[in-house]
């Protein structure tokens, strides 16, 4: 019989700058929030922006969101050393006992930057219709390997010339068949399939079956023996 | 030669969460310290709380192995660190040394807290150091810290930064010397930098910082 | 040289009211006010001081019930010592649930002046001690000469305050030691004063505080208002 763990799910939230992160965790908080135990943990490059900005939008007791400044090494901070993220995520489930999900949010960084699997169980990264149909195609660790894809703000695609459908579809072939959501705050559906995906993968994290994937920071590479 | 242990304390890649620390650099600049005077203000440090810091880490070392706890050198390092706001980040920093202590070994302190240099010393113990040793890497970790947070917080060159280290080993050579026979908390040096003192104190209300302390 | 040494201790008596022991060094106790359990002392100099050589040591001592209030007349300028340091040494004691309340007026050191300072405070569980002390590094004009403080202060057995300030002239060129001519401290000790969250107010890991400014002009010092506040709680707690 798998294990069943002793702890919250740890959700890491990754993705270039501007891409809706933040956005999408405040979704995440008014959605889930009469369900879940849920905790919020921001890494910011500048202090507490993004922690302010989620206190201020009223979607979860502020106590529950806190902030990790990075010494602006975002990357470092997701991935060679999370021990003020372990720190932060440790004292959340502290001082909420019961906690179910914390949501890790990566301080904006690039394509490369993808979570330890040693600080979070399963990882979404973000990019969004605006940055330009082509990053898809640039490809990354987190486009290809993350749990979740997210094309967000698809609603804006017509003004920015980007066809969102291709873009999802190759997110799609470029991921073995990886799942993809094209998101709009706009379009209830895909809120609801986003939200899906998470109670989707916290009940496999509950029952003991989910298994943390390093998306990698390297090119999917194997050894002959 | 430095010992192994000493090696992975003194390596800024150690797990620790190192990198959110500037050692006072980036609240300096905030408050108008000129980036020409950061060699002066790397020597400032090794003369007053480096000092503070290297004593209480090597008096601490010492009561660990001596099996005494460490309650003692933790009041005295309270008593020569006024600013709440340096304490709190003082035991921030030192709460990573704890916890991966305590992965490696199972570690756990009767205090739950303990301030930076005492969860370096408790590592330090584990790991067999000399107090000479342990009072080098202290020095070592605050110059560094302060050169690699310049890198972030100033425009220079990393050559330059490491002219300064180099510039700074006289001072953290007497900082060694002074602390390294030390073994009553009460002999733990005191040396105080008011200024300094009050613009790390002014960081924990400081907003679009960087750095943690 | 051997100390001259001034000597203040309060004592409660059998039948309620404060008995006070005075001894003149180079600065003289007066009474200036008593009532209840409350003692008022100005300390006046009796003659130049602080020269070089001098050595001049206060002894307060509030002891169990009392409140011991010192107020200094004048400042004190350290002159010019021709290479000879003044010594000013402190030794305060409070009792048991004793209040004192030490009104200190600036130090000044002119050019040339040496001065080693220490002050040693013993503060028992639920006494209360609050200390002003303004150092100011030079007269109009000068750049002043060379001072260092080591301050212990005690609070239950335990060690509250400990600090050496090393003021020589080099030391506070250092980048972040000094930054300007007058260093000015309140201190408590054994209690914490009320008040907002202040930028000047760092609060000790025991029952105590420390604000501080430093500032070019002494008269610019944000403790002036924080001194008042906290001296009115002082006498206010009694």
């Amino acid at each position: 019989m798998p294990e069943t763990p002793t702890r919250a799910m740890r959700l890491g939230i990754a993705g270039p700058v501007g891409t809706g992160k933040s956005s999408l965790i405040g979704l995440l908080c008014s959605r889930l929030t009469d369900r879940l135990q849920l905790g919020v943990v921001t890494n910011d490059i500048y202090t507490d922006e993004d922690a302010r900005l989620l206190r201020s939008a009223g979607v979860l007791d502020p106590d529950r969101i806190r902030a990790v400044e990075t010494g602006a090494c975002p990357h470092t901070a997701i991935r060679d050393d999370i021990t003020m993220n372990s720190i932060a995520i440790e004292d959340l489930e502290r001082d909420y006992p019961g906690l179910q999900l914390v949501l890790v949010e990566s301080g904006g960084d690039n394509l490369t930057a993808t979570f330890s699997p040693a600080l979070v169980d399963a990882q979404i990264f973000v990019l969004d219709v605006a940055g330009g149909g082509d990053v898809v195609r640039k490809g990354g660790p987190g486009i290809a390997r993350a749990d979740l894809l997210i094309v967000n703000k698809t609603d804006l695609a017509p003004y920015v010339d980007v066809d969102a459908a291709r873009m999802v579809q190759e997110g799609t072939a470029a991921r073995d068949g990886r799942p993809v959501i094209g998101l709009s705050r706009l379009d209830t559906k895909s809120v609801s399939a986003v939200c899906d995906w998470v109670l989707a993968t916290l009940a496999s994290y509950d029952a003991g079956t989910h298994t943390a994937h390093d998306p990698g920071p390297m090119a999917a590479h194997s050894h002959t023996q | 030669m430095m010992s192994g242990g000493a090696l992975l304390l003194g390596d800024a890649r150690l797990p620790t969460g190192g990198h959110t620390q500037s050692a006072g650099l980036e609240p300096a600049l905030l408050t108008g310290l000129s980036p020409a005077s950061i060699p002066g203000f790397i020597v400032s440090r090794l003369r007053t709380c480096v000092r503070v810091d290297a004593g209480t880490a090597v008096v601490g070392l010492r009561l660990l192995y001596a099996g005494a706890p460490l309650d003692p050198v933790v009041d005295a390092w309270c008593a020569r660190t006024p600013s709440e706001v340096v304490q709190a980040a003082s035991i921030e920093a030192g709460r990573g040394y704890l916890r991966l202590h305590q992965r490696l070994t199972g570690f756990a302190t009767a205090t739950p807290a303990l301030p930076r240099p005492l969860a370096v010393a408790a590592l330090a113990h584990s790991w067999d150091l000399s107090a000479a040793e342990l009072a080098r890497i202290i020095c070592h970790d605050d110059v560094q810290s302060v050169c690699s947070a310049a890198l972030k917080l100033t425009p220079c060159d990393p050559v330059d930064t490491v002219s300064w280290a180099v510039a700074a080993g006289d001072e953290a050579d007497r900082v060694v010397t002074e602390v390294q026979g030390l073994d009553d908390p009460d002999d733990i040096p005191a040396a105080a930098a008011p200024e300094m003192e009050l613009w790390q104190h002014a960081h924990g209300n400081a907003s679009r910082r960087l750095f943690r302390a | 040289m051997t100390a001259r040494t001034t000597r203040v201790l309060a004592r409660l008596t059998a039948d309620g009211s404060v008995q006070v022991e005075l001894a003149t060094g180079l600065l003289a106790p007066r009474v200036v006010r008593q009532h209840g359990t409350t003692v008022e002392i100005a300390l006046v100099a009796t003659g130049a001081t602080l020269l070089g050589g001098d050595h001049l040591r206060v002894e307060l001592s509030a002891q169990d019930g009392t409140c011991l209030v010192v107020r200094d007349v004048a400042g004190t300028v350290a002159y010019a010592g021709g290479g000879r340091i003044s010594h000013w040494d402190n030794e305060i004691q409070v009792g048991p649930s004793a209040r004192l309340v030490w009104h200190a007026e600036p130090l000044v050191l002119s050019d040339g002046a040496q001065v080693h300072r220490e002050t040693h405070a013993d503060v028992a569980g639920h006494g209360r001690l609050l200390l002003r002390d303004t150092v100011v590094l030079g007269r109009a004009g000068q750049a002043g000469g060379e001072l260092t403080c080591r301050t212990r202060i005690w609070h239950d057995g335990r060690p509250l305050l400990a600090e050496d300030l090393v003021l020589d002239r080099h030391t506070r060129a250092l980048p972040g030691v000094l930054g300007a001519r007058v260093l000015d401290t309140a201190t408590a000790a054994g209690w914490r004063p009320e008040g907002p969250p202040d930028a000047t107010v760092l609060h000790l890991a025991g029952e105590g505080a420390m604000a501080r400014s430093i500032v070019d002009e002494a008269h610019h010092s944000e403790i002036h208002a924080v001194w008042r506040q906290w001296a009115d709680q002082q006498c206010a707690s009694l």
